[in-house]
């Protein structure tokens, strides 16, 4: 990001390579494929606005959900969340995955989905994106105790609902 | 609490549209070289200013007359005696070299004695200095120098010197 930050190209494509999948996910786990891609372009247009200002303190990754997460909580002020059902399991084809594992997937997508906005965001942070949980805490403002009970709720109520799969 | 079962069941294998990742990355690129021209245009008009300041203050050196610098060293103060003569005299003799007759003005107002100097010739110091001087300070030329009372002032290498 220093690179990029002193006006090096190159370094931002790397930079864009090796974190935009994590960034798509958390969108596309808290909202439609329309704004998933809105908010991820949102993202990385700030990413490139505020380059100045990085100061390259700490890692990247936590930089980078920080200003996603402040582009989520914009999506969610303008458009109330809704039930999100548009969630698509993804096959990649290999032959040892099974109808059973597809299924599972399905279903744990959309038990992800219909998570709390905050129990949901903490648990794509940490599993998605592997922040950690004093990262997590940091970029959304609450603290490490709170991160902890909003997974600990997630998983439980993932663990229910996937009682049949597991 | 162990997540091994949600680890295997997680699937996450989405990626962004092709024509994202190309919109992201080209306005990327696009202000990275917004930002480089700016970088390289700030430098220029620093480097032009610059030029304009360093010309603008050789022109000041350049127009001061060599006889108005004011000199280092022991000096006798520039500032004129202001207000009329209450004692004036004029003496001719060689201060800026052996043979010239130059014109020394003197002109005593209140506590300060002001001496003009119209050089013959080139000017050898500058054309004047004041002093500060009484109504019973004696005047006079003799040496290739000034005397006010009993100080002398010689003009040495472009300077007025005290002795």
């Amino acid at each position: 990001m220093g690179r990029f930050a002193a006006g090096d190209y190159a370094a931002f494509e790397t930079l864009y390579g090796r974190h935009k999948d994590a960034v798509y996910r958390y969108f596309l786990r808290a909202t439609d494929s329309a704004n998933a891609a809105d908010g991820h372009q949102e993202t990385w247009s700030r990413v490139v606005a505020k380059r100045g200002q990085y100061r390259g303190e700490g890692k990247f990754r936590p930089y980078l959900f920080a200003i996603a997460h402040n582009v989520l909580m914009d999506q969610f002020r303008r458009q109330p969340r809704e039930a999100v059902s548009d969630v698509e399991a993804v096959a990649d084809g290999s032959p040892e995955r099974d109808a059973v594992n597809l299924e599972a997937t399905e279903r744990l997508n959309s038990l992800i989905a219909g998570l709390p906005n905050a129990q949901r965001e903490a648990l794509v942070m940490h599993k998605e994106a592997g922040l950690t949980i004093r990262e997590i805490a940091r970029v959304t403002g609450v603290t490490e105790e709170g991160v902890k009970s909003r997974l600990r709720y997630a998983m439980a109520k993932l663990r229910r609902g996937m009682r049949d799969y597991v | 609490m162990s997540d091994d079962w949600f680890d295997k069941t997680y699937r996450s294998e989405e990626t962004p549209p092709p024509d994202l990742d190309a919109r992201i990355l080209k306005r990327a690129r696009r202000a990275t070289r917004r930002w480089a021209g700016s970088l390289v245009a700030a430098g220029i008009f620093t480097i032009a200013a610059v030029l304009v300041l360093a010309i603008m203050l050789a022109n000041i050196e350049l127009d001061v007359p060599p006889a108005e610098r004011p000199a280092a060293g022991d000096v006798p103060p520039y500032p004129a005696a202001e207000g009329d003569c209450e004692r004036s005299l004029s003496l001719v003799g060689p201060l800026g070299g052996p043979g010239r007759q130059d014109r020394t003005e003197i002109c005593l107002a209140g506590d300060l004695l002001r001496a003009d100097i119209s050089w013959d010739g080139e000017p050898a110091c500058p054309s004047h200095f004041s002093v500060a001087a009484s109504p019973d300070t004696h005047v006079r030329l003799g040496g290739g120098s000034i005397l006010i009372g009993s100080a002398r002032y010689r003009c040495v290498d472009g300077v007025w010197t005290a002795e």
